[in-house]
């Protein structure tokens, strides 16, 4: 009975001071909220001069990159902590820092993201990657233009065979525009989908260990079984390589 | 009317209270573990994330998300202390509701025992 007691007394002493506390933080945020944002999530934007190279990597912020009417590089994002940008002998490198971050009591997470609009012109090298973020490009040029990410989804437009593809988990989608050398797309346990413009002919070696390939265009006609790979072929004189582990790939 | 009726009344209220009394009970005891777990989750991360050793994102200002995280863990142990009394006083209306529709039904009965004789 004693005990009962006590555990009584315990609860409404702890319970009191509990609610108290919250009461306190729900009035200290709503006095900071008067005050502009209380959060603490960084919306910003930043200009830089067209750089010959540029290199994004974040941890866990989607990427999407593409052309704009601008005679600057505009990076605008949001996230938890600002990003760092170094330029140097015409490269322009954006990083996430990457400290451990814990998300508590917030829906705007979602809309964390790296947004580059870039100046028309032939780069000499674009570089985006993430970890677990997605990366979007949409028509970039460049003479070595190379995507990745670990387990992040890739949205690639308008990309020719001088893109380099590389990912782990994260499903790829890749409109091609032309294709005039060979290329190779890795994309460990994620799904390939490839959109091939109607008049380009395909030299397609894929290689998979359990995935599977799906296309209406090119029917069991054009394509056989040679050696571990599945192979398309319709007269094509450059090779496209694909290959997964256990990804499946879709032509279009 | 008849004591039979009464009592058919009492156990139908009855049975519909000790429903609801079970499910305030468990929302309670849910209250209590989830608010008590989020403190100890919360708490702790808001206070590395003021000594610049994490990054928290919130949309809470962060003065007032240590008071919340604070006060969710006081609240969550003290509501968890208080788990015991709550489910000792519902166990102990469930035995007196019990006994005392024993009581009545035996009541009912004999009254319509009484009547037929």
């Amino acid at each position: 009975m004693k005990r009962i007691r006590l555990f009584k007394i315990l609860c409404a002493v702890f319970s009191a001071a509990g609610a108290l506390m919250i009461a306190a933080g729900i009035y200290l945020h709503f006095r900071a909220s008067e005050n502009g944002y209380a959060g603490s999530v960084i919306t910003e934007t930043a200009e830089f001069e067209t750089p010959r190279e540029l290199v994004v990597i974040t941890t866990s912020m989607p990427i999407t990159a593409e052309y704009g009417d601008t005679d600057k590089v505009i990076v605008s994002y949001t996230g938890s902590l600002p990003l760092i940008f170094t330029e140097e002998k015409g490269m322009l490198r954006i990083t996430q820092n990457d400290t451990f971050t814990m998300t508590l009591f917030s829906a705007r997470t979602a809309e964390f993201g790296v947004h580059i609009t870039l100046p028309h012109k032939v780069y000499k090298r674009i570089s985006l990657s993430s970890s677990g973020g997605s990366v979007t490009s949409d028509c970039l040029a460049a003479e070595t233009l190379e995507f990745g990410t670990k387990s992040g989804d890739m949205r690639l437009l308008g990309i020719d065979e001088r893109a380099s593809v590389r990912t782990e988990s994260g499903s790829v989608y890749a409109e091609f525009s032309s294709f005039s050398s060979d290329m190779t797309v890795y994309a460990g346990a994620g799904d390939v989908t490839l959109l091939m413009p109607d008049e380009l002919s395909l030299y397609l070696e894929f290689f998979t260990e359990s995935g599977s390939f799906t296309s209406e265009r090119f029917d069991a006609t054009y394509w056989h079984e040679y050696g571990d790979a599945a192979v398309i072929y319709n007269g094509a004189k450059h090779r496209l390589r694909v290959s997964t582990s256990s990804g499946d790939l879709y032509i279009y | 009317m008849r004591y039979r009726t009464f009592f058919r009344v009492y156990y139908t209220f009855g049975r519909i209270g000790l429903a609801l009394l079970f499910a305030l009970t468990a929302c309670y005891v849910f209250a209590a573990l989830g608010l008590l777990s989020l403190g100890i989750v919360a708490f702790p991360s808001v206070l590395l994330g003021r000594l610049g050793i994490l990054t928290v994102t919130s949309d809470i200002q962060s003065g007032a998300l240590l008071f919340l995280s604070a006060g969710a863990l006081l609240l969550g142990a003290g509501m968890s202390f208080g788990v015991i009394p709550v489910c000792r006083a519902a166990y102990g209306v469930l035995v007196r509701f019990v006994r005392r529709s024993a009581v009545r039904r035996e009541r009912a009965y004999n009254d319509e025992e009484d009547k037929t004789f």
